[in-house]
C-alpha cells in the first residue's frame, strides 16, 4: 500500500468545535495563569482578567454541549472509547521511544480512529473539564464567606485540574504541532484545519480505522 | 514613587496638619518610617472592652464618616447584640467586628496582586488600586472579615475593609471608632500597655466572669485588636484559636511551586526529545511517506 490518498477524519462542525474550544481555552489559561505568575498579576488589578476569565468559561462549557447535542452519536461513541482501555493501549506505550524518540512510524501498533496517546488527552479533558467546570462556577457564586472551606477547596482542586491539563496541553501542542515527525507529515493538524489526514499517516497512527475506511470506499 | 509618597505624609505631619486636612485619600498610604508611633515591636493596638459596649453604633457611625462609607455600603466596622448573651444583669453584650490586623495575616499571604500588606507600624494595609477582586482574602480570612463590593456576576469587585485608620494613627489622633466611643469600650494605646490594661481587666471581670478573657494577645501571634471576652470567643462567632488554613494553602506552596517545576522540566524533556527526534529522523531518508512528494 504506498499510495498516498487522503482520508476524511474530522468533520467541519468537529474542527470548528475544536477550534473554538481551544481558543476558550486559551484565553482561560493566560487570564488564570496571570494570578500566578508574580510579574504578571498587575495585569489582573481591577478584574478585567476575570471577567474576559468568564466569558471565555461560557464558551468553554457551551461549545462541548453543543457539539455534543448536535453530534450526539459520534460524541458518545468516542467518550466511550475514551473509556476504553486494554493490552493495544499498552502495546502503544511500548512503541512510544521507538516512536517519539527514533522517529520510527513503523513500531506503532494497529490502533483505531483514536489512538492511545489521542484518547488520552480526550479522557484527560473529559475528566478534568467538568472538574474545573465545577470549581470555578463554585467560585464565581461564592463571593462571600460563607461557605470558606468550599471555595478553598474549590481553588485548590481548580488549580491542581489546570496544572494537569496544561502539561497535558503542552504535549498535546508539541506532538501535534511541533515534533519533527509531525512537521514533515502534516498528522493531526492537518485532519484539524483542513480535516484530512494522508492515508499513509493515517495506516501508521490509526491502521485499523484506516483498512475501515479503505475498504468502505472499495 | 513611594519615596515621595513617603516624604509627602512626612511633610504632612511635620507641619502638624489638622485631621481636617487628611482626607481618607490617603488611606491605605504607607506609614513614614520614622513616624513617632512607629514600633513594630509596641506597635499602636486597639482593645474592645465588651463589658462596658452597650450597643450604641457610635463607632460605627465614626468610622463612616471619617472614611466616607455610604449608608447603603457595608460599614468597615460593625456592632452587633449577641444573641442570647447577656451580662449577669440580663444586659445584653455585644460584639464589635473588624479587621484584626493579624500578625501573622492570611490575607497577605494567598493576595495575588499585593494590594495587601503588613506596614512597618504592624496593621494589615490594602491599596485598591491593586486589588483584583478576586475575593481570596475575603475565604481565607479566619474572621470572615474581607468583604467585596461590586458586580457579582462580572467579578468586577473591590475588597474594602477597617484600614486601621492608617491616616488618624500616623499622625497622632485616635481611630475614628475609638474616638467615638462614649463609654471607653474602645482605648488605644501601645500594645505592651494595652495588654497589661486588659489583663487587669480580665482579672477583675473574672470574678463574676470566670469564663472571660483577653483575645488576641497570641493569637495568630498577635492581634492589633485585641478584645475583653465576657464569655468564650464562639459565642461571640469568633474561632476558639484562629489559624490560617494550613491544609488549604497547599494550593499556594505546593500545586503551583510543582506546576512551574513540572512545566519546566516538560519543556526541558521535550526540547531534548525534538533534538533526538530530529537527528534520528535525519538518518532515515523520508520514504513515500513524505506529503511533500506527489
Amino acid at each position: 500500500m504506498g499510495t498516498i490518498q487522503e482520508i476524511q477524519k474530522y468533520s467541519k462542525a468537529a474542527r470548528i468545535f475544536h477550534w473554538v474550544h481551544a481558543a476558550a481555552f486559551l484565553i482561560l489559561s493566560l487570564t488564570g495563569i496571570l494570578l500566578i505568575i508574580e510579574p504578571l498579576t498587575f495585569m489582573a488589578i481591577g478584574g478585567w482578567s476575570r471577567l474576559i476569565h468568564r466569558i471565555a468559561a461560557i464558551v468553554f462549557i457551551l461549545a462541548p454541549l453543543i457539539e455534543l447535542l448536535t453530534n450526539k452519536e459520534t460524541s458518545i461513541a468516542a467518550i466511550k472509547t475514551a473509556f476504553k482501555w486494554g493490552k493495544e493501549d499498552l502495546d502503544w506505550v511500548m512503541a512510544m521511544p521507538g516512536y517519539y524518540f527514533m522517529s520510527d512510524e513503523t513500531v506503532l501498533p494497529p490502533q483505531d480512529e483514536m489512538n492511545t496517546v489521542q484518547k488520552l488527552w480526550f479522557l484527560c479533558l473529559l475528566i478534568l473539564g467538568p472538574v474545573l467546570v465545577i470549581t470555578g462556577i463554585l467560585m464565581w457564586i461564592l463571593r462571600t464567606p460563607v461557605a470558606q472551606p468550599v471555595f478553598q477547596l474549590s481553588i485548590l482542586v481548580h488549580d491542581f485540574a489546570f496544572v494537569v491539563v496544561f502539561l497535558m496541553f503542552l504535549i498535546h501542542l508539541y506532538l501535534d504541532v511541533i515534533h519533527p515527525l509531525t512537521r514533515i507529515r502534516g498528522g493531526s493538524l492537518k485532519a484539524m484545519t483542513h480535516g484530512t489526514v494522508i492515508g499513509d499517516f493515517a495506516r501508521t497512527h490509526n491502521q485499523r480505522w484506516y483498512e475501515r475506511a479503505i475498504y468502505k470506499k472499495k | 514613587m513611594r519615596l515621595n509618597r513617603r516624604d509627602f505624609i512626612k511633610s504632612l505631619s511635620a507641619t502638624a496638619a489638622t485631621p481636617l486636612f487628611i482626607s481618607p485619600a490617603f488611606i491605605n498610604r504607607e506609614l513614614s518610617d520614622d513616624s513617632p508611633h512607629k514600633s513594630s515591636n509596641n506597635p499602636v493596638t486597639i482593645l474592645f472592652d465588651s463589658s462596658r459596649c452597650i450597643g450604641c453604633h457610635e463607632c460605627e457611625k465614626a468610622c463612616r464618616e471619617w472614611n466616607h462609607i455610604p449608608q447603603e455600603n457595608q460599614s468597615w466596622t460593625q456592632v452587633k447584640p449577641i444573641t442570647g448573651l447577656t451580662k449577669n444583669n440580663d444586659e445584653q453584650l455585644f460584639g464589635k467586628y473588624q479587621c484584626m490586623h493579624c500578625n501573622d495575616a492570611a490575607c497577605i499571604q494567598v493576595c495575588p496582586t499585593g494590594a495587601l500588606s503588613r506596614r512597618p507600624s504592624g496593621f494589615v494595609a490594602y491599596d485598591i488600586g491593586k486589588c483584583s477582586g478576586c475575593g481570596y482574602c475575603m475565604q481565607f480570612c479566619p474572621f470572615k472579615v474581607p468583604f467585596m463590593e461590586g458586580n457579582v456576576i462580572t467579578g468586577l469587585q473591590t475588597m474594602h475593609k477597617c484600614t486601621f485608620c492608617q491616616d488618624r494613627i500616623a499622625i497622632g489622633l485616635q481611630a475614628a471608632c475609638v474616638e467615638a466611643c462614649p463609654t471607653n469600650a474602645l482605648m488605644q494605646g501601645n500594645r505592651d500597655d494595652i495588654i497589661n490594661i486588659g489583663k487587669a481587666r480580665i482579672a477583675y471581670i473574672n470574678k463574676e466572669y470566670p469564663d472571660a478573657i483577653l483575645y488576641g494577645e497570641n493569637e495568630l501571634e498577635g492581634l492589633q485588636v485585641i478584645y475583653i471576652l465576657m464569655k468564650s470567643p464562639p459565642l461571640y462567632s469568633l474561632p476558639e484559636s484562629p489559624e490560617i488554613p494550613a491544609a488549604t494553602l497547599v494550593w499556594k506552596d505546593l500545586i503551583q511551586p510543582l506546576g512551574f517545576i513540572s512545566a519546566g522540566l516538560l519543556i526541558l524533556g521535550l526540547g531534548l526529545n525534538y533534538l533526538i527526534a530530529r537527528s534520528q529522523l535525519g538518518d532515515k531518508e523520508p520514504t513515500d511517506n513524505n506529503p511533500e512528494r506527489k
